[in-house]
């Protein structure tokens, strides 16, 4: 598979994440208890089996830096690789405009790496694709473009960027965030449309010629939505792949797939891990999660006096201390520290924080590093939080990463 | 600080700890829900940032070897590394006969190896020990040997290694499990005995000398506690470093060494972990525990309905999966499953366990792959456990590898 070349756009601000992108770029917010968000995105090429893995940085990308190199480098006999990129000056002084420019200003590494392919996906949503599958797809069709695509209710089109196919698979139609009366519904079937994943897989030759044309292009944005995939499309070369007909064994039937963009998605993506009904889950022993563990030992749970621990419906990471506290629809990273007498929530824990004894949290997002005095109530009245915190329009608090909540 | 070449002895066969020894070689038996047993004295190293390790292995060594390559390998292009050595036959078709003939048989790396100092060390104790003072000590006593010793009440003389210092620190005298009438105690602390920890730190010219020295002697049983030093003490150069002087940052409590070699006490240093005061913990951010961590999310805990799990005084893992269960007094290793209303108490599953519904299961060690049917219950009536697994004199009863119980 030495043919197939990965690039991975991971210089997201994600402004709407603030405070949690405050000193870091999207890609590296944690998740789910021990990962970050990139991981999701590597785990599909690693898993696949494809580890020619260039990581575009670009913005506030040390923390994501540090991970890469503790959990991803490849030891270097083979010819695999997994390797940050950071943005150089490589074609002008400029950042990137647009995610064609992020990959127009890198295209030397395309052809230095004589791929045949090139896979250009995002690193900020929660999903599993065995992208070898896609690959395939691609390869049959045999198009100069394959754009993934997840089957959504039409009445959710007004999120997404909406794709329009015949009854071959081209793509013959692209409309960002259209009404829903507008939305283009697939080919018998009434009820969805697909949406764009943000992932495309290129053959290589197409896509540096596009994007030497892009590049000159004054008027244009060198976005791939916005520029590259229309000019491609009416020439019948680009075919969609639904993502709904890629299977991993011991997934869910239901394809899950997650922009974690806001905070309130973000919230609610760690609470489908919770659900009864795992629309997504972290185990998988035929996809096993790959990330950076640091050395801690397992949580540890204690009791002192009158206060024992009761979990339910919850994830605690390694390193965990709980001191005889009410754990509740709860997702605790590495380091959680829970003194006596704690309730904790609908919470999401990111890492290392210590919550003082009798404290109440409801609904709230812990960044890391951070303390909170012993009864300190947060998450209760929305009112009062707002005066000190981010609280976002569903009301979850975000404590930003090295508070100290509640000391005088 | 000089150059240092580290041998840890890594091949011991631990038939005490039978049945969690059947399938592997004892440095290789999970610890502490994380760890292996070899972790300690890795971590001892590389927290004192010596880096030149060779791990000297022998008996059912592949779990072993695989812990080493994925949790010790060191990615490294300058000279540091961690290199398992099987046994290879080098000096001929022989396996080791003693601590001192494993060395002998791989001293061409030592004599290949510029290092001054070489230290050797075991693999089966729980500590955590910062090699640098010890090395430090080493050199300001201008030793050739030097040993290291816990200090231990008199009355436990009769299971260790007892040596006899003068006041100089200087070994004087050494007596393998002496009565405790005989037990020869610490110069102005009548007390207490030095117990040998079987830790060496040696000038590497004077070890090669001793080892070449050691091999032709034919009556010779190629042990360092019975051979080598007893030949070196005379020379007035053997130095004993005193454990307890050893400090660890954000540590101060008592020294803590533990052999885990019998089922007891591997189950008690295991208990030792969750005590309110714990006498050794791996949270110290300032000696971090390295380990192997496989590729799992952090331990879940669901509800059996409005049953919410309740956890008391125990470790869990990552890749656990609990299930309104009770958990107490308890270890668990990596991808534990517990299903709904069982109930586990004082127990130690070594990872990749399966226990159903409504089972108890108490003061068990459980290795890994055991896989447990609903409604069993395991140390509840020892007499009909005994018919099954093996049990300790203790009353700890033992599952093995692999094993599908009930079903």
């Amino acid at each position: 598979m030495s043919g197939i070349l990965a690039m991975i756009l991971a210089g997201g601000e994600g402004s709407r994440l603030f405070p949690l992108t405050q000193n870091r770029t999207k890609p590296a917010v944690p998740f789910g208890g021990n990962y970050r968000l990139v991981d999701f995105a590597l785990n599909n090429f690693v898993n696949a089996d494809l580890m020619k893995i260039y990581v575009l940085t670009q913005f506030k990308s040390q923390s994501l830096n540090i991970h890469l190199r503790r959990a991803w480098r490849l030891s270097g006999i083979s010819d695999r690789f997994i390797e940050a990129i950071p943005a150089q000056q490589r074609v002008n002084k400029n950042w990137y405009s647009g995610t064609a420019d992020a990959i127009y200003q890198n295209y030397r590494f395309i052809e230095k790496s004589k791929a045949d392919h090139v896979c250009i996906f995002g690193s900020d949503h929660i999903y599993k694709m065995d992208v070898q599958q896609m690959v395939d797809y691609h390869k049959k069709m045999g198009g100069a473009l394959t754009v993934a695509a997840i089957r959504v209710q039409k009445s959710q089109a007004h999120h997404f960027g909406i794709i329009e196919i015949n009854e071959t698979g081209h793509m013959i139609g692209f409309t960002e965030k259209p009404s829903i009366e507008e939305a283009k519904t697939i080919p018998g079937d009434p009820e969805h449309v697909l949406a764009s994943m943000g992932n495309y897989i290129f053959k290589a030759d197409t896509l540096i010629e596009e994007l030497e044309k892009d590049a000159f292009e004054e008027n244009s944005s060198h976005d791939f939505g916005k520029d590259i995939i229309p000019k491609l499309f009416p020439q019948g070369k680009v075919y969609v792949y639904n993502f709904s007909e890629n299977k991993i064994p011991g997934e869910p039937e239901h394809a899950y797939w997650r922009d974690v963009g806001t905070i309130d998605s973000y919230w609610e993506a760690h609470m489908d891990l919770l659900n009864d009904d795992q629309p997504i889950s972290l185990y998988n022993k035929h996809w096993p999660l790959h990330t950076y563990h640091p050395p801690l030992p397992p949580a540890t749970f204690r009791d002192q006096g009158d206060s024992e621990t009761s979990v339910s419906k919850s994830h605690i990471g390694a390193g965990s201390y709980i001191n005889g506290a009410t754990i509740e629809n709860s997702i605790l990273g590495f380091r959680s520290h829970l003194c006596t007498h704690v309730k904790v929530k609908g919470c999401v824990f990111l890492g290392n924080a210590k919550v003082g004894k009798g404290s109440r949290l409801t609904n709230v997002i812990l960044d890391k590093n951070v303390e909170i005095a012993p009864n300190t109530i947060i998450g209760e009245n929305l009112e009062e939080d707002r005066k000190h915190f981010t609280v976002s329009e569903k009301g979850i608090v975000v404590i930003a990463k090295g508070s100290r909540v509640g000391f005088e | 600080m000089a150059k240092v070449l580290s041998m840890i002895l890594a091949g011991g066969e631990g038939s005490r700890l039978y049945p969690l020894t059947q399938s592997r070689t004892k440095p290789s038996v999970p610890f502490g829900g994380s760890y292996r047993l070899i972790d300690c004295v890795l971590n001892n190293f590389v927290n004192s940032d010596l880096l030149r390790i060779y791990v000297l292995t022998q008996f059912k060594s592949q779990s072993l070897n695989s812990h080493l390559r994925q949790a010790w390998e060191l990615n490294s292009f300058t000279d540091t590394f961690i290199d398992a050595i099987p046994a290879q036959m080098r000096t001929g078709k022989h396996w080791y006969s003693g601590t001192a003939d494993a060395i002998y048989q791989n001293l061409q790396f030592i004599e290949a190896d510029d290092a001054p100092i070489v230290c050797i060390f075991g693999s089966d104790h729980i500590y955590k020990m910062d090699i640098r003072q010890k090395i430090s000590y080493h050199k300001e006593k201008d030793a050739i040997l030097t040993v290291s010793a816990i200090r231990l009440p008199k009355e436990q003389a009769y299971h260790f290694g007892i040596i006899e210092v003068d006041t100089d620190g200087r070994m004087i005298g050494f007596v393998e499990k002496p009565s405790v009438e005989d037990a020869k105690t610490i110069p102005g602390d009548p007390d207490n005995v030095l117990a040998s920890m079987g830790n060496y730190v040696f000038n590497s010219q004077e070890l090669q000398r001793e080892l070449i020295r050691d091999a032709a002697d034919e009556a010779s049983s190629h042990d360092f506690g019975k051979d080598i030093i007893p030949h070196l003490m005379p020379t007035g150069k053997v130095f004993v470093y005193d454990f307890t002087t050893n400090k660890i940052l954000n540590e101060d409590g008592e020294a803590y060494w533990r052999d885990v070699g019998t089922i007891e006490s591997y189950w008690e240093a295991n208990m030792d972990l969750i005590k309110s005061a714990p006498p050794i913990s791996f949270y110290n951010r300032a000696w971090p525990m390295h380990t192997h961590y496989p590729a799992l999310p952090a331990a879940n805990f669901q509800n059996d309905g409005d049953i919410t799990c309740s956890i008391r005084r125990s470790l869990i893992s990552d890749g656990a999966l609990i299930i309104g269960a009770t958990i107490k007094k308890s270890v668990l290793g990596f991808n534990c499953f517990v299903g709904q209303r069982s109930n586990v108490y004082k127990s130690v599953l070594l990872g990749d366990t399966k226990i159903g519904k409504d089972c108890e299961i108490i003061k068990t060690i459980i290795d890994k792959d055991v896989e447990i049917a609903d409604g069993v219950k395991i140390g509840v009536n020892l007499e009909n456990d005994k018919k099954r697994f093996t049990v300790s004199d203790e009353g700890i009863v033992v599952i093995p590898k692999g094993s599908r119980i009930g079903f």
